[in-house]
């Protein structure tokens, strides 16, 4: 040691030790509430369940540790698992770009400077705070074979008729429609970042003579990059616990056809009060959307434009 | 000086932002009894009034008839203070579950008996044989099917009410659509008569049925109902081993499928049919002269007088295999539903005597759950209910409706039965979609739950 340096640590001895201060303090006291909620509601049943798909358990009684054997049964004997991960699959490929699509192009629609432009906004996010047994059934009807709208559509085309909900290979594309229903709140989001984009980059862009698509993809495309990317995230997360529509309007039916993940998590936690099993499903699905978010995050290096 | 002003703004805010949370803490708190004396004392209990919150599904035009009995009760009993917590049967079995896994479970809770079973085998509830003998009641009145479904272990855990059967041993018909299509207004007898009567009523144009004659089932809860009228039956009588894939299981379900695609045209059709569900409301196609047989349970009789009082209907015991010498017209009793009402272990021990009192109420009473059945025109578990000479003015049919409950046979069940019957629904389904024969569909179920009872028994052992 130095006697300079020395000299430094002497003088930082004599200094008062640096304390908690009463902004920080403050701080504290601030984010208490949800720190609170946060460990008592979120962290804690969190690491619960991990702890618990280890074990043998009915969520009321005492659990039995028996190791791997959840993660075993549901990889190598239960059959309806890999059914319910094939389905979950399918409904994330379809809803999931769908979704950011169909938000996306409402998005520029209603970015427009057209009459009543607040009046279609808010039309379009409605469906996002409808119950969604009330949107359900209101989607039952549209499915209906003999009197549904989507059918009658198909006919005034001259085209035949689907049995929406009644048919396996149709079930799921049903699904995946009526999930457009809920895409008001990305929507939204679309809307603000197209409303964040510099109007002076159009004007530049029109003084060099680029038309409408070119000015589409070359500016307002890369710079609503960032959030088409937090969209996506959040479409897969959702598209991955999607449970509600698929437990009301079809049970999983039929014939597994519409047997999301969660249907089958659902039924493991609930109907057979297999919990330990149950946990571990949900471990699985974890490790899964937080694997396949840090790989979407990752990629986004490569078609992420943040300036 | 700067400083110390600085230091005395964030100080308050700091007090106003601890303030602010234990108020919300505060929040979470129960609130404490209101003194007595004070305004909100005349509302409050007493002190030695014992709350039993119960925790059912009684709903709609029922909520009212179960107040009614809590209100008699409450004049017996004014130291218990019943809650009617009705409970909407969307996600039924999640929320009886958060409820029962709470620091504070209702009292009494509404289960089906494959619940009970499963709750009672594990713990998790508290068998009343005690409370029973210690009050000598007598469980001879009711029928010896419907309190022995309640039965796990040599303990009794709950008394019935409804009726476990009279859910599957009906046929019920609209006699002006079977005189409309030039038949005999009579309930099929046989399944070889109901075919044919199926076929006479049944209208299908391209876009599928336009009118059904009956619809045999695409579920495993139809198939476990049709098996019993082959002479088959679902387990083996010591709960050792499965016999749903027996000769005559797959004979049932081979019938099933056939029906379905010969007369319905299919599975797909029948989807369609009933796409908006078979609850009981008015547009239902039962109540709107499009469906000319349907396989009822007893609840039925409430909801015609309800919805279409005006229907003209008959009553018969459920078609049974005429080329299967042994096979005899049966309904099932226990197999799904077979309602009780338990006391989930979190029940302090000081409260449990209420509850069970409320139990008793709901279940033995005549006056209490022997009166709801009879407002609903629905036969009692307890036989002597049934012999009111009401049931006979309401229901021209209740000798048929008495036949039925005898015909029931009591289903012995394990407490893992829902997984096995939810096996039994997947092999249905293949064999209605043509994705297996019934046979393979069988033997494919029939191992998955072999395999299910066989772990069950050895971690009993």
């Amino acid at each position: 040691m130095t006697a300079q340096s020395a000299g430094m640590g002497r003088a930082a001895a004599a200094r008062p030790q640096p304390r908690v201060r009463a902004k920080d303090l403050l701080g504290f006291v601030f984010i208490a509430p949800w720190l609170i909620s946060f460990l008592a509601f979120d962290l804690m049943p969190i690491l619960s369940g991990f702890y618990h798909s280890f074990t043998n358990w009915n969520a009321l009684g005492i659990a039995e540790f028996i190791g791997w054997a959840n993660y075993e049964e549901a990889l190598t004997r239960d059959p309806l698992f890999w059914v319910s991960v094939n389905r979950t699959l399918y409904f994330i490929a379809g809803s999931v770009p769908l979704g950011i699509f169909a938000a996306f192009t409402l998005a520029l629609l209603l970015n427009a400077n057209i009459r009543g432009t607040g009046f279609y906004r808010t039309v379009y996010y409605l469906p996002s705070v409808v119950p969604t047994v009330a949107a359900v059934i209101v989607w039952i009807f549209i499915f209906e074979t003999r009197r549904g709208i989507l059918n009658f559509g198909l006919e005034l085309l001259g085209l035949p008729t689907i049995r929406w909900l009644s048919d396996p290979n149709w079930a799921m594309p049903a699904l995946i429609i009526m999930s457009l229903w809920t895409i008001g709140a990305a929507m939204i989001i679309f809307l603000a970042g197209l409303q964040g984009i510099p109007q002076e980059l159009y004007e530049a862009a029109e003084v060099d003579g680029a038309n409408g698509p070119q000015r589409l993809f070359g500016i307002t495309v890369p710079l609503m990059t960032p959030t088409i990317f937090f969209n996506l995230i959040m479409g897969l997360v959702a598209a991955f616990q999607a449970f509600n529509n698929a437990f009301i309007m079809t049970a999983g039916g039929p014939r597994n056809a519409t047997l999301l993940y969660m249907l089958h998590l659902y039924n493991n936690a609930f109907r057979y009060f297999r919990m330990g099993y149950a946990s571990a499903l949900a471990v699985m699905l974890f490790i899964v959307v937080f694997g396949i978010t840090i790989l979407v995050y990752r990629s986004s290096d490569r078609w992420v434009y943040y300036s | 000086m700067s400083n110390r002003r600085s230091f005395g703004r964030s100080t308050l805010l700091a007090a106003l932002a601890l303030a602010l949370l234990l108020g919300t803490l505060a929040g979470c708190v129960p609130a404490a009894p209101a003194p007595a004396g004070e305004a909100a004392a005349p509302a409050a209990p007493s002190a030695e009034t014992i709350k039993v919150r119960f925790w059912n599904h009684w709903l709609a035009a029922r909520v009212e008839l179960i107040d009614q009995i809590i209100a008699d009760f409450e004049q017996d009993f004014p130291n218990i203070d019943v809650e009617n917590l009705g409970q909407p049967w969307d996600r039924r079995e999640e929320n009886m579950f958060a409820a029962l896994a709470s620091n504070d479970p209702p009292e009494v809770v509404m289960a089906t008996r494959a619940e009970l079973l499963k709750l009672a085998n594990d713990g998790l509830i508290v068998p009343i044989t005690d409370m029973v003998e210690e009050q000598g009641l007598d469980l001879d009145k009711f029928y010896p099917g419907e309190i022995g479904n309640f039965y796990w272990e040599g303990e009794l855990y709950s008394m019935p009410m409804p009726t476990g059967g009279g859910i599957s041993g009906m046929i019920l018909i609209n006699k002006d659509m079977f005189e409309a299509a030039g038949l005999d207004p009579v309930p099929p007898t046989t399944w070889q008569e109901l075919w044919d009567a199926g076929k006479a009523l049944t209208v299908i144009d391209d876009k599928g049925i336009v009118q059904i004659g009956a619809n045999v089932g695409t579920s495993a809860t139809s198939f476990f109902a049709w098996l019993y009228t082959n002479n088959g039956q679902i387990y083996s009588d010591d709960l050792r081993s499965v016999g749903f894939n027996s000769p005559e299981g797959i004979e049932t379900l081979q019938w099933m499928v056939d029906y379905t695609n010969e007369i319905n045209g299919g599975v797909q059709n029948v989807l369609d049919f009933y796409v908006t569900g078979q609850e009981a409301n008015e547009a239902q196609p039962w109540y709107n002269d499009i469906e000319a047989m349907i396989f009822p349970n007893v609840s039925i009789f409430f909801h015609m007088q309800t919805i279409k009082p005006e229907l003209q209907w008959d009553l018969g015991l459920r078609p049974y295999n005429a080329n299967n010498p042994d096979a005899e017209s049966h309904g099932l009793s226990g197999e799904e539903f077979a309602w009780g009402y338990v006391i989930p272990a979190g029940v302090p021990e000081e409260k449990r005597e209420a509850a069970f009192e409320w139990i008793k109420k709901i279940t033995y009473e005549e006056d209490g759950g022997g009166w709801f059945m009879i407002q609903q025109s629905r036969p009692s578990p307890i036989r002597s209910v049934n012999e009111d000479p009401s049931f006979y003015e309401a229901n021209p049919a209740w000798d048929t409706v008495l036949a039925s409950l005898e015909s029931d046979v009591s289903v012995q069940i394990f407490p893992e039965h829902v997984r096995v019957r939810d096996i039994v629904e997947q092999a249905v389904q293949a064999a209605m979609f043509g994705d297996m024969t019934p046979e393979e569909a069988l033997n494919d179920a029939a191992e998955q739950a072999q395999a299910i009872m066989d772990e069950f028994w050895s971690a009993q052992e």
